[in-house]
């Protein structure tokens, strides 16, 4: 397996994407991802740090969902500042 | 606009307090190069009026950390000054000279948090990093009496390229054993060298690491976060903190942080430019509530994200990162260059 970032679209076909963004897009699962987006490094590093392409993958592959952020609320415990701790009681 | 999002008044409910910056341990990547005490650290009175300021302006926890908070020898009078003041007590020690009377002091006093700093899986990474031989078998030494004594105890491992590779057998360490880990990493600041600052990539790596844990392991198997160092709004990282989303650095909105000489600040990895004010001259309290305190937060505007944020559609929200990364690499506050988000545009992902 090539590690891989997915790139998913929400609007567009597959065969719309797949041919209109790039001609080396592999396709699979649904999902779009063009290997040679991610850094060898970065696949270095990660192998060092116990991840294989299938957890790469799976990660990638879930969409953060992230368009829409709203945060209106107070933030009463924010805990983990780089001088702060969590403590095992906010988990 | 912030003022909005957290009420009409700003309240510190999260305190973090290094009680003195002397330390046994010489930490390669020691952002405040503690070592010997501060001039003029405050006195055991000076320190007990501050915790009840503290209560007054309405702080939740309060993390004693140094230095090493367990070389100062009223450490135990202020916890407990803390602590019947109706405030969660946490503490952050190296470990080094943790014995069973500061444990069961500890029990005594029902901290809520107790941290290890944890740096390597071996002797030889934690000892080099941490700068004295023997400092590795001591931490592991005082995880393991904590929890003889039923603590709730958190790890700390703060990353760099010489411990990168050591993060996997850290893991199988902590796995199951009940412990929380608090992973962030470090910066170019006090005795830190650049060099040993990990890539943009090793960070990017990181961050899936951690994410795969999370996805890997329930919470009861491996509690982990990433600290506010570790973001922002990626298209496919989820959140590594424990709020639900980045909210943007907290310090002067919810966090406070006091140097041991009284000096009052929004977070201790901030270079002194950024000092409100003296509690010899001015007590926390008004420095807490004066208008002109801790305007890079609290009068943030957009216009002032820096380079690598300013075009940024979350700018607004997340204010550029965490301010102390940013002003470590950067020289100025909302500008962090070690973002998610960042490296997945400059990538193409």
């Amino acid at each position: 397996m090539i590690p891989t970032v997915f790139m998913r679209s929400k609007e567009k076909e597959v065969s719309e994407v797949y041919h209109e963004e790039s001609p080396n897009l592999y396709i699979m699962q649904g999902f779009y991802f063009p290997s040679m987006m991610v850094p060898k490094e970065l696949v270095e590093i990660a192998h060092m740090l116990d991840l294989d392409e299938e957890d790469i993958e799976m990660i990638l592959s879930e969409d953060a969902n992230q368009e829409e952020v709203t945060i209106t609320s107070p933030v009463d415990t924010y805990p983990g500042g780089r001088y702060g701790t969590v403590s095992i009681k906010d988990f | 606009m912030i003022g909005k999002m957290y009420g009409k008044q700003f309240v510190p409910y999260q305190v973090v307090w290094e009680i003195t910056l002397k330390c046994n341990l010489k930490c390669i990547h020691c952002g405040s190069s503690a070592g010997r005490k501060r001039p003029e650290e405050l006195s055991t009175k000076e320190a007990m009026k501050l915790c009840k300021d503290l209560a007054e302006i309405g702080s939740k926890q309060v993390c004693l950390m140094g230095g090493e908070p367990f070389l100062r020898k009223d450490w135990y009078q202020l916890g407990k000054e803390i602590k019947d003041l109706g405030m969660d007590l946490l503490m952050i020690s190296n470990g080094y000279a943790v014995d069973r009377d500061i444990l069961s002091k500890l029990s005594r006093l029902e901290i809520y948090g107790l941290s290890f700093s944890l740096d390597g899986a071996e002797s030889s990474t934690h000892d080099y990093i941490r700068g004295v031989k023997g400092s590795f078998d001591r931490v592991i030494k005082a995880i393991s009496m904590s929890r003889e004594y039923d603590l709730p105890i958190t790890v700390i491992t703060t990353v760099n390229r010489l411990n990168l590779k050591d993060l996997p057998r850290l893991r199988d360490f902590l796995i199951n054993r009940d412990i929380a880990w608090q992973i962030q990493v470090a910066m170019p600041q006090g005795r830190f060298s650049r060099d040993l600052l990990i890539s943009k990539e090793e960070f990017y790596a990181l961050g899936l690491f951690i994410a795969n844990l999370r996805r890997k392991y329930s919470v009861k198997e491996l509690p982990v976060i990433g600290a506010h160092c570790f973001g922002y709004f990626s298209k496919y990282i989820p959140h590594l903190g424990l709020s639900k989303q980045w909210a943007g650095c907290q310090a002067g909105l919810s966090i406070l942080s006091i140097k041991s000489n009284g000096d009052i600040i929004g977070c201790l990895t901030l270079p002194d430019d950024f000092i409100e004010g003296n509690i010899r001259d001015i007590s926390v309290v008004e420095i807490w509530e004066s208008e002109d305190s801790f305007a890079y937060n609290r009068k943030f505007k957009e216009d002032t994200l820096g380079e690598n944020c300013r075009k940024c559609k979350y700018g607004g929200v997340c204010r550029g990162g965490c301010t102390g990364v940013s002003v470590s690499l950067t020289g100025e506050p909302h500008n962090d260059p070690y973002c998610f988000y960042a490296i997945e545009r400059e990538r193409g992902f």
